[in-house]
């Protein structure tokens, strides 16, 4: 393998650089070093950018694409065999959103299930977009607790018009939210919203 | 003759080299300027990639890149993690002075 900007062979040393350099970027304490310049681009500007300059420095062959029949893969975990397998029936509304979830991100529909679910399980609500989830919510089922609530949550939103809830705020909601009484159903259906609030 | 050249330690996690160029050219995201160059004789600074292989797993991918010499120099591809995605989200905002 070798290597243009030395115009030669990768020696061993190198090699066991990189190796060791690698083994520093997979440790938690690792930390960047950017430089502030060239892009930083995300989504389609990300593929679009990145397409072209790859197109540049003349990277022009296509991955093959993934051979079917191959098996089934273990998709993480430390186990052996294959992975666990859940089946679950879904609105044709959301099957829709994640099937364009998928195409848009040129992915299977079974990754972005999964990144989905993980997401869902991992990342807790952030301050504000917790209340602006809570803002969207239909208040007809609990007519009166949920108005209020919405009402309050406007009121911090217009506090906060460009920051974060601080946590004083959060648990300050969080404690007017069950001084309203039994909310079992609005914070089912807050949780069941969850997975879309840091996407925002 | 193909411009993607492989360090020994991009193969340490087994990925399919056509997954590490499906991810860098279907990135969700590019950061041009992830890292400094950290390997004697190496100056290029180094590129981020993070994005799907073809069987729709997130990866991570690291490479020099050397638009002179039509170089590209992976030495960096395992499944993505989530401290990744932070280092990433952070130099995005700090980039977009946010």
């Amino acid at each position: 393998m070798s290597d243009k900007e030395t115009g030669r062979e990768l020696t061993a040393a190198e090699q066991a650089a990189f190796t060791a350099w690698a083994e520093l970027i997979e440790r938690d304490d690792y930390e960047p070093r950017p430089s502030g310049q060239g892009v930083a681009l995300e989504g389609d500007e990300a593929a679009a950018y990145s397409r072209a300059l790859l197109a540049e420095l003349g990277v022009t062959e296509e991955p093959a694409p993934e051979p079917a029949g191959r098996g089934r893969r273990k998709v993480g975990g430390s186990g052996k065999g294959e992975s666990p397998k859940r089946q679950v029936r879904l609105p044709e509304d959301l099957d829709a959103k994640l099937a364009e979830r998928a195409e848009h991100d040129h992915a299977a529909v079974a990754a972005v299930m999964r990144d989905a679910i993980d997401f869902y399980l991992t990342t807790p609500p952030t301050g504000l977009a917790f209340v602006a989830q809570l803002k969207k919510l239909d208040p007809a089922p609990f007519a009166r607790r949920a108005q209020l609530a919405q009402s309050y949550a406007a009121r911090l939103l217009a506090d906060h018009p460009d920051a974060e809830l601080s946590g004083d705020d959060r648990r300050e909601l969080a404690d007017v939210l069950r001084t309203l009484g039994s909310l079992a159903a609005f914070e089912a259906k807050t949780l069941h919203n969850q997975s879309s609030l840091t996407r925002q | 003759m193909t411009p993607t050249n492989w360090t020994d330690s991009a193969d340490r996690h087994d990925v399919a080299h056509a997954d590490a160029l499906h991810a860098m050219r279907n990135p969700l995201v590019f950061i041009e300027e992830f890292d400094e160059a950290r390997v004697e004789g190496h100056t290029r600074p180094v590129s981020l990639w993070i994005g799907r292989g073809r069987d729709g797993v997130l990866l991570e991918v690291m490479a020099h890149l050397n638009r002179k010499a039509q170089d590209v120099l992976i030495f960096h591809v395992m499944e993505l993690r989530p401290k990744t995605l932070d280092r990433a989200r952070a130099i995005m905002k700090e980039m977009k002075g946010e």
